[in-house]
Parts: structure tokens; C-alpha cells; sequence
């Protein structure tokens, strides 16, 4: 629940978020059930998601597999709080961990293989992820539940390592094929959208390959927990076959930086500092309907200031206030519109849960 | 901007900071008589309550804690895990949410009680303060 004034926004609002149904459990000794079905409040109405829901079997805590849908291994706050608002300390996601329905860039979401392990190693706890699966679509959203649109698989590794001293490293890489033509839709009809002049568009997209490189480095002390993760994403475009109109190739860079101080066992005060830049437009996320308005292509930056504190053993209080500068255009989250100025001021009171 | 808002974070944590009560607590190490060990490592104990570590002799290990709205559950946590007892709760959440964890651990509302679920859950262990009557479960020895 949060309450949210806004600078470009003419009313102040109170918002419901995500209610996230997390279902986890045994079916045997070795195989392992999870799944999160989230709700999530649109401007239009309710969208539903399965979020994630695989099936896992451990041969051992080195080598675990899971089939299903789960979350991509890119970095370290997609694989840690998943959708779970209350886990993380801010009330807001970094602009880069975004989801595919809600601006995000990255493919946080995959359907497939995973395998994944940790364990003891020297001083500390080595791990890694391991996914291959049906990757990106014509465009980035909505990810592909059950429908590969290329002959090749995603493939996708992160590794990290975590020592006692509570500081973890790790490195993350994706690869997968951007499929180019129509996005089917349910009926298996081309997908279709209303653009802003009412005119009826079928969600076409470029064809090319994507690669992702990123890392991460996270310290989490009784006093302190600093995230910060780095992404680099390269669309290749091929020229001359079915991406006649050459788009170019681009290189977007994905930062965020945020630092948090446990004054006491209640009250954690943070910052946060957000970048997200691309130097010309890009074919593929251009051709999401609705990206445009996203403040890119250019330079998104963000800044966070907010506390957090521990209402319950359950439940948080967050208070946080973003300051967004951008050189396009910016969505503003409780507006339907996009507003011509290109930057933000926003604060938004937050509780949160779990159980 | 609306400064109001300002001005009440500011009062809130100002007088939040003067509200830190951690201390450095003694804790007892209890296990069910079914965990096959008598004495641990504080680094092994920290490994087993991280969820790092999930098992003895391939037999899954069931952590027992100190609710969080006990007073004594921060500083016991605090220096079994090196981290308060709502972190911890939501570390535990982590794990759960990763798939690690089936659920977060069963908690007693006192340490009396903790020890006594302890007696009665096979494969579980638990940390509470020294002078705690063990019960039915066993006292697992610092190394």
C-alpha cells in the first residue's frame, strides 16, 4: 500500500500493489515445488502473471535442476527478492531490475532449464546458475511463457562467491536471439495495438542477437547493506534479410547503486543512485508498445533518498523520495499519460508484508 | 516537493537513533538427541542458521528460533548470525522465496519454549541464551 505525491501528476494517490501468492513445498525428499502468482494493479484493471512456477530435483546443494519458468540468473536483486516488495529495503526496484510488463529492459523472465548450486568453498560460498530457454520474443514483453519464436535457446550463467565477511561478487552473462517478425497473440493471431493516433499497429520486431554482461558486488553487515550491479546490453542487428531497414546495432549501460545504514534493529535510512543509458535508439525495445514514453533513448537518471522501518517482526514502513532526470519525454507511474517534461519529483509512503 | 514530509523523516529518525538497544549476548547451542553431533564451530553453527548448510549426514537439519518480539532474540541473532532478529526473519524469507528453504523456521515465544520444540522436532537445532533448561533436547558444545 503506498501513498504517492508527484510533481507531474495533478492528485496525490493512494496505490495498492502487487498481492504476490508464493506457493513452496516437498513433493519427495528430492523434488521441490515452487511458484508465484502475482496480481497486479494496471491503470486498466488487474493483470495476473505467473511469475514463476518450476519443478526442481536436488541431487545434491551442488546440483540442483528445475523445468519451468523462473527468474533469469542475471545479477543479484532479480535472483534474490524476486517479487517480493517487502524483502528489499527500498520501496521502489531500480530502474533496471524493472519487470518486462512495467518498462523494464532486462529479460528477468525465462521459460526452460535451470540448473543452479552453492557450497562451501575456502572461507565462503561459492555459487552458480544455470538457464537455457525460449528467451526473447519479437518484443520484449510480454516474455515467452510457452512459445519459442527461434530455433536457438537463451542461454543465460551467472557465478558468485560470498564470504563471511558478508561481501559477495559475482559475474552474469545472457545470450539469446532476437527472433524478428509478428508476436503472436493467445488466438495465434499477429498481436495488435492502438498507437496514440488510434490507429490499429501489429507489434512487429527487429531481427538480430542480444547479449548481456553484467556483475554485481553486495555487502551485507549487521550495520551496512550495499547493493550495486552493472549491466551491458548489446543488440546486433542483421542487416540485409529480413531486417532490411538496418537498424543500427546499440549498446545500452545499466547501473545501480544503492547503500543502506542499519542505525538500529528497526531503522535503515538508504540512498540510492540510478543510471540507464543508450546513445541512439534502439529497434527492438523501441518496438514494445508503449516503450517510447520510457525516457530512452538517452540518459536516465535517478536518485533515491528514504528510510525504512520495521513496523513488526512481519511488516515495514517505507518512506522514500525520487528525484528522475531524463532527455525524453517521462511515464509517470500513477499518470496514464506521458508528461513533456523530462524530469520527476516523487515521494511515496509504502507499507509493506509478508508472512 | 512536499516538505512536510521532510521534516516528519527527519523527527522520526532523529529520535529512532537513540532507540538502539543491541547488546552482545552468550548464547547455548541446542539440538534434537537425533542430530549427530555434540560439539560445532561457531563458523559450522553460523553456516547450518544462513541456510548455507542444510543438512547432517544427508539428513535435513530444521532450525528452531526465538521469535523476533522476544526483547533477548536481537542480541542472540546478532551474534549467532551477525544479523538482528528482523533481518533475520527476512533473510529467512530470502530463502524461502529463492527455494532453499520450504518455510521460514518454527519460532517459540520463549526460550523455554524453543528448547522444548527442539526436545520434540527430529533434525532441529536452535540458539538461545545461556542458562536456558535444555529440556529433551541436548547441549551441542562451542567449539
Amino acid at each position: 500500500m503506498s501513498y504517492i505525491y508527484d510533481s507531474n501528476a495533478s492528485n496525490n494517490s493512494f496505490q495498492i500493489h502487487d498481492v504476490d501468492f508464493f506457493i513452496s513445498g516437498s513433493v519427495d525428499k528430492k523434488v521441490s515445488y515452487v511458484a508465484e502468482v502475482n496480481f497486479q494493479p494496471t491503470f486498466e484493471g488487474v493483470s495476473t502473471d505467473i511469475e514463476r512456477s518450476y519443478i526442481q530435483y536436488e541431487i545434491n546443494p551442488w546440483f540442483k535442476i528445475a523445468i519451468g519458468r523462473f527468474h533469469t540468473a542475471l545479477g543479484y536483486w532479480n535472483d534474490t527478492y524476486h517479487h517480493g516488495s517487502y524483502l528489499y529495503t527500498s520501496v521502489t526496484r531500480p530502474l533496471m531490475e524493472r519487470f518486462e510488463d512495467s518498462g523494464g529492459l532486462l529479460p528477468v523472465h525465462n521459460t526452460g532449464i535451470e540448473i543452479r548450486g552453492k557450497g562451501a568453498f575456502h572461507d565462503g560460498n561459492i555459487g552458480y546458475i544455470f538457464n537455457i530457454g525460449n528467451g526473447r520474443g519479437p518484443v520484449k514483453d510480454p516474455s515467452t511463457f510457452f512459445n519459442s519464436y527461434s530455433k536457438s535457446k537463451s542461454i543465460s550463467a551467472s557465478v558468485f562467491y560470498e564470504m563471511d565477511s558478508g561481501l559477495r561478487v559475482g559475474v552474469n552473462a545472457w545470450r539469446s536471439e532476437l527472433p524478428g517478425g509478428a508476436l503472436m497473440a493467445a488466438d495465434s493471431t499477429p498481436a495488435t495495438y492502438t498507437d496514440s493516433n488510434g490507429n490499429t499497429v501489429q507489434v512487429t520486431g527487429p531481427k538480430g542477437s542480444e547479449y548481456i554482461y553484467g556483475a554485481h558486488m553486495v555487502y551485507n553487515t549487521p550495520e551496512i547493506e550495499w547493493l550495486t550491479e552493472y549491466d551491458l546490453m548489446l543488440h546486433h542487428y542483421y542487416i540485409g534479410s529480413s531486417n532490411a531497414d538496418g537498424s543500427k546495432d546499440t549498446t545500452i549501460n545499466l547501473l545501480y547503486s544503492q547503500f543502506g545504514y542499519h542505525v538500529n534493529s528497526v531503522l535503515t535510512p538508504f540512498v540510492r543512485y540510478e543510471i540507464d543509458a543508450t546513445s541512439t535508439a534502439d529497434a527492438y525495445l523501441n518496438a514494445s508498445p508503449g516503450y517510447k514514453a520510457t525516457g530512452l533513448p538517452g540518459t536516465l537518471r535517478q536518485y533515491i533518498a528514504g528510510a525504512r522501518y520495521e513496523l513488526s517482526a512481519s511488516s515495514a514502513l517505507k518512506l522514500e523520495v525520487t528525484y528522475l532526470n531524463s532527455n525524453a519525454p517521462l511515464f509517470i507511474t500513477n499518470s496514464p499519460n506521458p508528461t513533456s517534461n523530462k524530469t520527476d519529483w516523487q515521494s511515496n509512503l509504502n507499507w509493506s508484508f509478508a508472512w | 516537493m512536499n516538505k512536510n514530509y521532510l521534516k516528519l523523516t527527519f523527527l522520526v529518525m532523529i529520535s529512532l537513533y537513540f532507540n538502539n538497544s543491541s547488546a552482545k549476548a552468550e548464547f547455548l547451542v541446542l539440538a534434537n538427541p537425533s542430530i549427530p553431533i555434540n560439539e560445532i564451530t561457531k563458523s559450522e553453527l553460523k553456516q547450518i542458521l544462513l541456510a548455507n548448510k542444510t543438512e547432517f549426514e544427508k539428513k535435513k537439519v530444521t532450525i528452531i528460533a526465538l521469535s523476533p518480539d522476544i526483547p533477548e532474540a536481537d542480541a542472540i541473532d546478532q551474534e549467532a548470525m551477525g544479523m538482528s532478529a528482523v533481518q533475520a526473519k527476512k533473510y529467512w524469507l530470502i530463502k524461502v522465496f529463492n527455494g532453499t528453504l520450504e518455510t521460514t523456521p518454527i519460532t517459540g515465544d520463549s526460550a523455554d519454549e524453543v528448547a522444548e520444540k527442539v526436545g520434540e522436532t527430529k533434525g532441529s537445532i536452535a540458539v538461545v541464551a545461556k542458562g536456558t533448561k535444555p529440556g529433551k533436547a541436548k547441549i551441542v558444545k562451542l567449539k
